[in-house]
C-alpha cells in the first residue's frame, strides 16, 4: 500500500485535510495511506512512505526534509489554495501524479 | 510584474529563509520542542487547579451555580487534596525542560537521547545550590526547581546536550565491550567518559563560580539573564510587538507562534508560573503578581486564530456577497472555533492580501490593549490560569481568571470590536476583485 506523509506545524490544519483527502481515496476506490506529523517526528517515518508533502506555512521546512529523505521520494509543498480550500481530491491527485 | 508579486519576491527572498533558520536552528527547536512536550503537565497542573477553586472554593462559580457551598459547610476544606498536583507540574517544570531540551539535542545530533538527557538532570543539580544540613537531616530548597530555574535548565540542556552529543562520538572516548556483552552494558559503558568529562567540567566550573559569587550560579544566572528577560515582558508594548511580529509572519504564509515560541516561553514561562502559584495559593486570579503576560494574546485577541480571523469570518457572513469568501467562510467555522485558521489564511487568502493584512495585523494589537486595560484597571482579574489555546475564543478570558463573568462578556465585546475593524476591509477587498474581474474581462473583449 502506498503511504502519504504530510508534514505540518503541530499536526492541526493538517489533520483536517488527511480527513478529506482519506475520504477523496475512499471514493475513487484507492487504498492509501495517508498521515500528517509535525517535522520533529516525521524523520522516524520518512523512510516507510512514498512521498511528502508540506503544509504552505511551514515551506521553508523544504530543505530540512529534503535533507532527511536524500531525493528517495518526490517531496513538494502543498498548492497554497488547494490547502486553503481544504481540497483533498487535488491534493490527493497531485500525490498520485508525483508517486508515479 | 506588480508591485505586490515584486514585495512577495522581495519577502521571500528575505523573510522566509530567516524564518527557516529560526525554524531549524536546532537550539531553537530544542527549546521550543521541550517546552512543548512539557507543556500537557503544566497544563494538567492549571486544570486541576481550576477545578478546585470552581468546585471547591465556596465563592467558585461552579460551587455557587450547584449551592455546593450550602450542601457542604466546610467545601474549602478539601481543596488542599489537590494543590500538591503543582509540585508535580510547574513547581519541577526546570527539571523536565534541562531533561527535554538534552535529549532534543541528541535526537538532532544522533547520540544516545535518553543518556543525554539524564545527564543534562544529573549536570542541573551538580551545580545546584548544596544540601542545607537542618538537625542531622538534610534539604534541598525547591526555589530553583520550578520556573526560577528555568534560564540555567535552558543553558544547561543545550550545553550538555551539546557536550554529550559529540564527546559520545569520539571514537578515543568510547571503552569498547566485546560483542559477548549485552548491549544495554556495552551502551551505557560507550558513554562513561563523555559523562564523566562533562560531570567534571560541570563541578569545577560551579566551584570556580561560587568562588567569585557566592550566591551560586543559579542566582547570578537569574539576576543576569531571566530577570531582565522576564522585564521586558511585563508590559503591554512587548505584548503588541511580539503579537504583531507573530502575525506579519503569517503574512507571508509562516506559522508566526511556532516561529516566536521560543523567545515567547522564554520570556513568560516564569510568570505564568508565578501566577499559577499565586492563584494555588490564594484561590483568586486577582493580585496575581504577573497582571501582563501572553496570556492575554490567547484571552482576547487569538479568536479563530492568527490575526483574531473569527472576527475575519463574521465580518464575511454580514457584509460578503460574493460566494468563494461565504464558502471559505462556511468551511473555515468549525476550525475557527477552536482557533485553527489555515483554511482562511490560506484559502481566502489572507497570504500576501494587501487589503487584509491591515486588519489582521490591527485587529489582535487593539484587542491585546483592551485586555490589557481591563486588567490594569483592575475592570478583571489577571489571566492567571493557563487555559490551552484551541478552547474557543471567549471561554479562554472566562477560564483563565478562574470564572469572572465581565471577563467573558469583554472576550465578547473584542469579538464585536475585531469584527467592526475588518467590515471595511473585507467590502474593500470584495470591490477590488469585482474591479480586476471587469479589467481582465474588458481586456479579453479586445480583439488580438
Amino acid at each position: 500500500m502506498k503511504k502519504i506523509l504530510l508534514v505540518c506545524a503541530a499536526g492541526m490544519s493538517t489533520s483536517l485535510l488527511v480527513n478529506k483527502m482519506k475520504e477523496a481515496a475512499a471514493n475513487k476506490g484507492e487504498e492509501i495511506d495517508i498521515f500528517a506529523l509535525p517535522i520533529s517526528e516525521a524523520s522516524s517515518v520518512v523512510d516507510e512512505v512514498d512521498v511528502v508533502l508540506l503544509g504552505p506555512q511551514v515551506r521553508y521546512q523544504k530543505a530540512q526534509v529534503d535533507s532527511l529523505v536524500k531525493g528517495r521520494v518526490p517531496v513538494e509543498v502543498i498548492d497554497m489554495r488547494a490547502y486553503g480550500m481544504m481540497d483533498g481530491e487535488k491534493v490527493l491527485n497531485r500525490a498520485f501524479e508525483l508517486i508515479s | 510584474m506588480g508591485v505586490m508579486d515584486k514585495f512577495e519576491k522581495g519577502m521571500e527572498r528575505f523573510l522566509v529563509p530567516i524564518a527557516a533558520k529560526l525554524n531549524s536552528q536546532r537550539h531553537v527547536v530544542a527549546i521550543r520542542d521541550a517546552f512543548i512536550l512539557a507543556f500537557p503537565i503544566t497544563l494538567a497542573g492549571s486544570l486541576v487547579l481550576l477545578l478546585n477553586f470552581a468546585i471547591l472554593a465556596p465563592d467558585g462559580f461552579i460551587a455557587k451555580i450547584l449551592f455546593l457551598h450550602k450542601l457542604f459547610p466546610n467545601l474549602a476544606d478539601y481543596q488542599q487534596v489537590f494543590t500538591p498536583v503543582l509540585n508535580g507540574s510547574t513547581n519541577i517544570l526546570s527539571m523536565f525542560i534541562v531533561f527535554l531540551i538534552a535529549r532534543n539535542i541528541a535526537i538532532e545530533l544522533k547520540a544516545d537521547e535518553l543518556l543525554s538527557g539524564i545527564t543534562g538532570l544529573s549536570t542541573f543539580f551538580i551545580i545546584y545550590p548544596a544540601y542545607l544540613n537542618v538537625e542531622g537531616a538534610n534539604y534541598l530548597s525547591t526555589q530553583w526547581v520550578g520556573a526560577q530555574g528555568l534560564f540555567v535548565a535552558i543553558i544547561v540542556g543545550l550545553l550538555v546536550g551539546e557536550f554529550f552529543s559529540r564527546l559520545s562520538k569520539s571514537e578515543k572516548l568510547q571503552i569498547k565491550m566485546p560483542p559477548s556483552v549485552p548491549p544495554a552494558v556495552a551502551r551505557s559503558f560507550k558513554v562513561l567518559f563523555p559523562i564523566v568529562i562533562i560531570t567534571l567540567v560541570f563541578a569545577i566550573g560551579n566551584a570556580v563560580i561560587n568562588a567569585f559569587y557566592e550566591e551560586g550560579l543559579h542566582q547570578f544566572i537569574y539576576a543576569m539573564l531571566q530577570t531582565p528577560l522576564k522585564n521586558i515582558g511585563d508590559n503591554v508594548i512587548s505584548l503588541i510587538v511580539l503579537a504583531v511580529v507573530s502575525n506579519l509572519l503569517w503574512i507571508f504564509g509562516i506559522h508566526g507562534p511556532n516561529t516566536i515560541a521560543a523567545i515567547r516561553e522564554a520570556m513568560f514561562a516564569e510568570a505564568n508560573i508565578e501566577n499559577l502559584n499565586f492563584v494555588a495559593a490564594n484561590g483568586t486570579a486577582w493580585g496575581a503578581p504577573y497582571p501582563t503576560t501572553w496570556a492575554i494574546n490567547d484571552a482576547f485577541a487569538n479568536y479563530g486564530g492568527s490575526g483574531m480571523t473569527l472576527g475575519l469570518i463574521i465580518a464575511i457572513f454580514l457584509v460578503s456577497r460574493r460566494k468563494e469568501y461565504r464558502d471559505i467562510g462556511k468551511l473555515s467555522v468549525a476550525p475557527g472555533l477552536f482557533n485553527i485558521n489555515e483554511p482562511i489564511i490560506f484559502g481566502l487568502p489572507v497570504v500576501l492580501n494587501p487589503i487584509l493584512i491591515i486588519p489582521f495585523i490591527l485587529a489582535p494589537a487593539v484587542n491585546i490593549f483592551i485586555g490589557w486595560t481591563a486588567i490594569h484597571f483592575e475592570l478583571i482579574p489577571p489571566i492567571a490560569y493557563s487555559v490551552p489555546w484551541t478552547t474557543p475564543g471567549p471561554l479562554i478570558a472566562f477560564l483563565g481568571t478562574g470564572g469572572n463573568w465581565l471577563a467573558l462578556i469583554l472576550g465578547f465585546a473584542c469579538l464585536a470590536v475585531t469584527t467592526l475593524i475588518y467590515i471595511p476591509f473585507v467590502m474593500a477587498a470584495n470591490k477590488a476583485m469585482e474591479s480586476t474581474i471587469k479589467t481582465t474581462n474588458k481586456d479579453s473583449d479586445v480583439p488580438m
